[in-house]
């Protein structure tokens, strides 16, 4: 079975909305992508019942949370989505809570009650806009952590978040030192809590083992049949 | 050397020149109303400000460490 995936992004404002479409939206496309089953939980859905019932409903093996956030919970649509009371659903998950302060209190409690590990912000997430659009720097480095989906373990994906923010902010220590300066401070705030070495199974590799097991059978059955026909013929004369 | 409300007026004029919008604390300011926020010197102003000095020290830092390793 291809490992699931949950995304929840109420977009309740503004800034929901913008991390909706140019985040969580490329999150839930890789995660298609990769065949893996995705979860994509939107506005009245990414309520708490909505993403209790979907969490107990599939079981997702990741759990990614796009939206407003607080040292002890991650908000959702009318209320909020994740916190310290319905933490113990998330045991045995790898979660990405992209949203302000979260990882602190709430992540510490995640750990206690053993989600496999938790990448996240302990303190306030800033982000800039231009245009209406997220900055690219800020995109590539929120997106960053979907590298889960591709395989890699939780330690990697979180040091290759923190490489991403080292080359936006030499890039932009030159461009514009004041956006370099927010990295810098998101960067600081990146954690990782729980099982460095935490990853999913992404579906591709399921099919190419399954495959790879097929053609053994296939071959082996052939084999059989000419060992057979070759008996058959010996049989014969 | 500059002063406090030098470094507050230079982001407050940085940000309105770029029309930068901000999503910070959970919310979205505008270029000018988060350079009114840092004029003000409010606490959503002074973050900011905090981030700016931050991250020249950084810079400051790694520039530093960068010539010593040249001088050698």
């Amino acid at each position: 079975m291809p490992s699931k995936v949950l995304v929840a992004r109420p977009e309740v404002d503004e800034a929901t909305r913008i991390m909706s479409r140019d985040v969580a939206g490329e999150f839930v496309r890789l995660a298609s992508s990769m065949l893996y089953t995705a979860i994509d939980l939107r506005d009245g859905d990414a309520s708490r019942a909505g993403f209790e019932h979907a969490v107990k409903r599939y079981g997702p093996e990741m759990v990614a949370l796009f939206s407003h956030g607080d040292a002890d919970k991650v908000a959702g649509w009318d209320n909020s989505m994740l916190d310290i009371s319905n933490a113990y659903l998330m045991k045995g998950r790898i979660l990405y809570l992209c949203s302000c302060k979260s990882a602190s209190t709430l992540g510490d409690k995640l750990i206690e009650e053993e989600a496999s590990a938790v990448i996240g912000y302990k303190d306030t997430l800033t982000v800039v806009t231009q245009g209406g659009e997220m900055l690219e720097a800020f995109r590539n480095v929120l997106r960053k952590p979907s590298v889960i989906l591709m395989g890699r373990t939780a330690g990697e994906a979180y040091s290759e978040t923190l490489g991403e923010y080292e080359r936006w902010i030499e890039y932009y220590d030159q461009a514009d030192p004041l956006i370099a300066d927010i990295l810098r401070s998101d960067r600081d705030a990146l954690v990782l809590k729980g099982d460095e070495d935490a990853r999913l199974v992404p579906a591709t590799y399921i099919i190419v083992a399954n495959t790879t097991a097929m053609m053994q059978v296939m071959i082996a059955v052939m084999l059989i049949k000419v060992l057979i026909s070759k008996i058959l013929n010996i049989a014969e004369q | 050397m500059i002063s406090l409300e030098e470094l507050r007026r230079a982001i407050a004029d940085h940000l309105r020149s770029k029309k930068y919008s901000i999503i910070i604390d959970g919310k979205m300011y505008s270029a000018d109303e988060l350079a009114r926020e840092v004029e003000s010197g409010s606490e959503i102003g002074m973050k900011l400000v905090n981030m700016a000095i931050r991250g020249a020290l950084e810079r400051y830092a790694k520039q530093s460490a960068g010539s010593q390793a040249r001088g050698r």
